[in-house]
């Protein structure tokens, strides 16, 4: 009775801990959506940019959105009332779709600073003659409506031109002051958001905010809209791994409960059990949380798949309890394998505390703590709780029969070598690459859309994502005036077609110098008033009707001109903020190119644009951030495996022995990698954190066989609980190699074939031990 | 007391009826003769004002007539263009410029101008109303069918449209602006190849007293 009452005792101190730490956890632990950290550190400028340009460069910001299913005038009424409806909505620095109407006021006040066209012609009688001409016959036209309003102040309609020159590359065709695809199936808008691409909830936010206002306009009218993007594939991604993770974390739960049910045949076991689990993720965000405060969703999801191996210590005690037996005594017994197997793990992560990425060290201090928390409960306080009844597994009657079928004929060292052999062959000879290079390989967005999106970008002439070129300069000012320098040749690339089209930020906002120069060459009030009378000579206009022209004009003269920067009413639109932005020691000015064909011109034209300019192919450098990461993390693996080896060796006292239970985890770790290698998988960073949680797994089952020795009834009841164990790591891996996300299917394929070799092969521990003990 | 009542209501309707009826007749018939097949081709002098210009422009050519919403209006002087409307799509083709394109919801003017021309050379009652308050107007000069805009988007555009003509003949569409002091006065058939156009205007255009 006593025994019971202090077990109650101890089991309520555990759960007030596990309480308290919770309430800690929650109050102090920031969750951070930033993909970035889980990118390793840039070490050159040009991987600076790479990671700035993936998360805040001018593309990762884009929405590419298109209506489609209606006709067109009502796609197009669609279109404007959309822009209407999110003008000033705060998830987005502006939406557009080529209409007139979007142009922001500063744009018409600045407009003769602005307006290129000012540096082609002066604003003397013969323009303005040629101006007020074509006017007439506008005004006569049926476009009259249209343009007659902008008359009076801007008979050169300047600000037309402004807009066709923003126009994006390739201006999609224009139906209802609206843009639209070739086909005029599709009105097509493009929105910028204020949510970097790689923030997961501020894109969902613009995308609920574009799809209800988009439900408003559609009801009834069997219009649909699509949106697509990289803000929108990281939005979708976060959804579906978090729909996916939920649907196959249920049916996980629920067939390891069953599992341990049908094991121990008793309820109270399946709550003990969960209590070093429970224990090990909590201490693992309050361990996260202390040196980090804030943790990513990543890490969060992996770690919990990671720290899942803490479920594997109390089964093995359940396993090896049995009437009689001191639950202390089982756990001091059971303590030196399991403290190796603990050990030995957290060495394996201890590879990921020095990648140099944020995330793999969150993950790494996360898994260490957590296995480290697990171990140490199992062995201090589930013994103190775990009082009552237990049946001796190994007078399951079911064992018996299961250990026939599972007897292996032992493997001999030559067998091993031949093993190892075959495997190393396979993985080195099997075709295709043998790593993944290439981020956008995880990417689990669907085909579909991926295609949506070519399209859209096709037709939108929006920047490719994949060129780009980076002028630095010490201020705004100097790099606006070398992209002015660096225009002509610019142009020169699209004239001879070696790009579609150029998009950089002077387009949009010419340097101060250029703005003064066309400031200074604007007639004065006298001046340009005679002009205005010359031109006007014999045209059939009232002789004040340019008034507001003049007024203008003047105004215009005065104006400071715009600087980079600029807030409030000054505030160049956001279309300029990806373009050119600050960072440390400078401003660095981005030129970002569309339907690139020959990147070779690219370079050519960097050598001669002068120093500070630089191409980037985004995919290359990306794929060399990768490899230098993936080369970083095997070397501190290659580290981990030689510690490991050393705590195997020290904990066992004998060479022997700890040969004998390293090599069956490492003849499935080669056996592993040559099944994938064979099925054309290229291996990531998700396959080799998966080959680490499987070795570890491994290591933990041949530690258990090598330790029953000879007795048979031990041996039993080692085989029950890796038995329970295999069968429900297997269980959750096999169900996330279902999964339809490539980052959790690879995950799961790597880790339950890594199960599945490792306790094949662990299981011929046993009998080469009772040879060995009979020779 | 119920039946003196109900004659007295009767009375009324008796009294109105014929007056309203005539009304509605006289419209119908009126449309009746206006319906012509296309295609059709009639020539038009336009004259335009604008709060910007001292004096009135003066542009001249044929409009095409294709069917109900499918219409040319083809310039002849003093410059070429051809604007080619078909449902809501509007093209202008001008030499040596880029064809502007354009729907007719965001011309308002031109809009309700054209259905109102379409509807009356198709007899199209029905959708005239759709569009359209019509008043008939008869006088000694001949007939005058006035059209004000029902939807506010259009309305806050155009004032109203006037169309006058004698028989079966439309001679003139009047197409008043909000603001801008824009006015557009279509002058058609015979009148509009008149050498004295602006006379033709001056007695075929002004709104009937």
């Amino acid at each position: 009775m006593t025994g019971a009452n202090r077990a109650a005792g101890w089991f309520v101190v555990w759960l007030l801990a596990l309480a308290l730490l919770y309430a800690h956890v929650a109050t102090h632990l920031r969750l951070s959506g930033d993909l970035r950290l889980f990118l390793p550190e840039p070490t050159t400028p040009e991987q600076g940019l790479v990671l700035e340009g993936i998360g805040e460069g001018p593309a990762s910001r884009l929405l590419l959105i298109a209506l489609t299913g209606a006709d067109q005038t009502t796609l197009a009424e669609a279109s404007h009332s959309l822009i209407e409806g999110l003008r000033d909505h705060p998830s987005f620095r502006g939406i557009h779709n080529g209409a007139t109407t979007t142009i922001p006021e500063v744009v018409t006040r600045y407009r003769y600073l602005l307006s290129p066209a000012m540096d082609q012609r002066p604003l003397d009688a013969t323009t303005l003659r040629a101006a007020l001409n074509d006017r007439l016959q506008d005004l006569l036209s049926p476009a009259a409506p249209l343009i007659e309003p902008l008359m009076a102040s801007d008979p050169t309609l300047e600000v037309l031109s402004i807009a066709e020159s923003w126009a994006p590359f390739r201006s999609p065709q224009i139906i209802d002051d609206a843009w639209f695809d070739t086909a005029g199936e599709r009105a097509l808008l493009v929105a910028q958001t204020r949510a970097a691409g790689f923030d997961p909830d501020g894109q969902q936010q613009a995308f609920s905010a574009l799809e209800s206002e988009f439900r408003k306009l559609a009801a009834g009218t069997g219009m649909r809209m699509i949106v697509t993007g990289p803000g929108r594939f990281s939005a979708l991604m976060k959804e579906r791994t978090q729909r996916e993770a939920t649907w196959l974390g249920s049916i996980a739960t629920a067939g390891l409960l069953l599992l341990l049910f049908v094991a121990y045949r008793k309820p109270r076991i399946l709550i003990l059990a969960a209590l070093p689990l429970a224990s090990a993720a909590l201490a693992g965000l309050a361990c996260v949380s202390l040196l980090y405060g804030e943790v990513h969703g990543i890490t969060l999801a992996f770690g919990f798949t990671l720290i899942g191996v803490a479920q594997d210590y109390p089964i093995h005690l359940f396993s090896h309890q049995h009437r009689g037996l001191d639950p202390f005594a089982n756990a001091r017994k059971l303590w030196p394998t399991l403290a190796t197997g603990v050990a030995s793990t957290c060495i394996a992560y201890l590879a990921f505390l020095t990648s140099g990425v944020t995330g793999l060290a969150q993950l790494a201090w996360f898994t260490i703590a957590g296995l480290a928390v697990a171990g140490l409960t199992t062995r201090y306080l589930l013994p103190r709780v775990a009082g009552g009844e237990f049946d001796d597994t190994a007078e399951a009657r079911y064992l018996d029969r299961i250990e026939t079928v599972l007897t292996l004929p032992a493997l001999r060292p030559l067998a091993y070598a031949i093993a190892a052999g075959a495997c190393l062959a396979a993985i080195f000879l099997a075709r295709g690459a043998f790593w993944e290079n290439d981020l956008g390989a995880l990417t689990p967005v669907p085909r579909e859309l991926l295609a949506e999106d070519a399209a859209l970008r096709r037709e939108l002439g929006a920047p490719d994502a994949r060129y780009l070129a980076v002028i630095t300069a010490e201020s705004a000012e100097r790099a606006l005036e070398r992209l002015e320098a660096a225009a002509p040749g610019l142009d020169r690339l699209v004239a001879e077609g070696a790009v579609a089209g150029v998009d950089h930020a002077a387009r949009y906002l010419p340097s101060m110098a250029k703005q003064r120069q066309r400031q200074s060459s604007l007639p004065d009030a006298a001046a340009l008033a005679e002009s205005l009378k010359r031109a006007q000579q014999d045209l059939p206009y009232r002789a004040d009707a340019f008034a507001p022209f003049l007024a203008e004009v003047a105004r215009a003269r005065e104006l400071a001109p715009l600087e980079a920067g600029g807030a409030g009413d000054d505030a160049m639109p956001d279309l300029l903020q990806g373009l050119l932005h600050e960072r440390a020691g400078g401003w660095a000015a981005l030129v970002a190119f569309s339907g690139v064909k020959n990147a070779g011109r690219l370079d050519e034209w960097a050598a001669t644009a002068g120093g500070g300019t630089v191409v980037i192919d985004l995919k290359r450098e990306s794929a060399m951030l990768v490899i230098r990461q993936r080369s970083r993390i095997l070397a501190c693996l290659a580290i981990a495996a030689l510690l490991l080896v050393g705590v195997v060796r020290l904990s066992l006292g004998s060479t022997l022995r700890a040969v004998r239970v390293l090599a069956p985890m490492l003849l499935s770790t080669l056996a592993v990698l040559a099944v994938l290698r064979v099925a054309g998988q290229a291996l990531d960073l998700f396959h080799l954190i998966s080959l680490v949680l499987a070795a570890g797994l491994g290591l933990d089952y041949a530690l258990f066989f090598e330790r029953a020795g000879a007795d048979r009834k031990e041996r039993l009841r080692t085989l029950h609980g890796v038995l329970v164990c295999a069968l429900s790591t297997l269980l959750v891996f096999a169900l996330l190699s279902l999964s339809s996300i490539p980052v959790l299917r690879s995950i799961g394929t790597t880790v339950a074939l890594g199960v599945f070799f490792n306790f094949l092969l662990a299981l011929s521990l046993p009998r080469a031990e009772r040879k060995h003990a009979a020779a | 007391m119920i039946s003196g009542r109900f004659s007295a209501a009767l009375w009324c309707v008796t009294l109105l009826a014929p007056a309203a009826a005539w009304s509605n007749d006289d419209l119908d018939s009126l449309l009746a003769t206006l319906v012509r097949e296309p295609p059709q081709s009639i020539a038009f002098t336009e004259f335009h004002s604008s709060a910007l210009l001292d004096r009135e422009l003066i542009v001249s050519g044929m409009l095409d007539y294709a069917g109900p919403r499918k219409l040319s209006r083809i310039v002849v002087a003093p410059y070429a263009e051809r604007t080619d409307i078909d449902g809501d799509d509007v093209r202008v083709l001008r030499a040596d410029r880029p064809i502007r394109r354009f729907s007719l919801r965001r011309a308002p003017e031109l809009g309700g101008l054209l259905t109102g021309f379409s509807a009356l050379l198709s007899g199209d009652r029905a959708a005239l109303e759709r569009e359209f308050e019509l008043a008939l107007a008869q006088g000694t000069g001949g007939w005058q069918l006035t059209l004000e805009p029902r939807n506010a988007r259009v309305r806050a555009r155009i004032a109203g449209i006037r169309v006058r003509g004698a028989g079966d003949a439309p001679l003139c569409i009047v197409t008043v602006a909000q603001s801008g002091g824009r006015t557009t006065e279509l002058l058609l058939g015979n009148a509009a190849t008149d050498p004295d156009a602006a006379g033709q205007r001056d007695r075929h255009c002004a709104a009937l007293p």
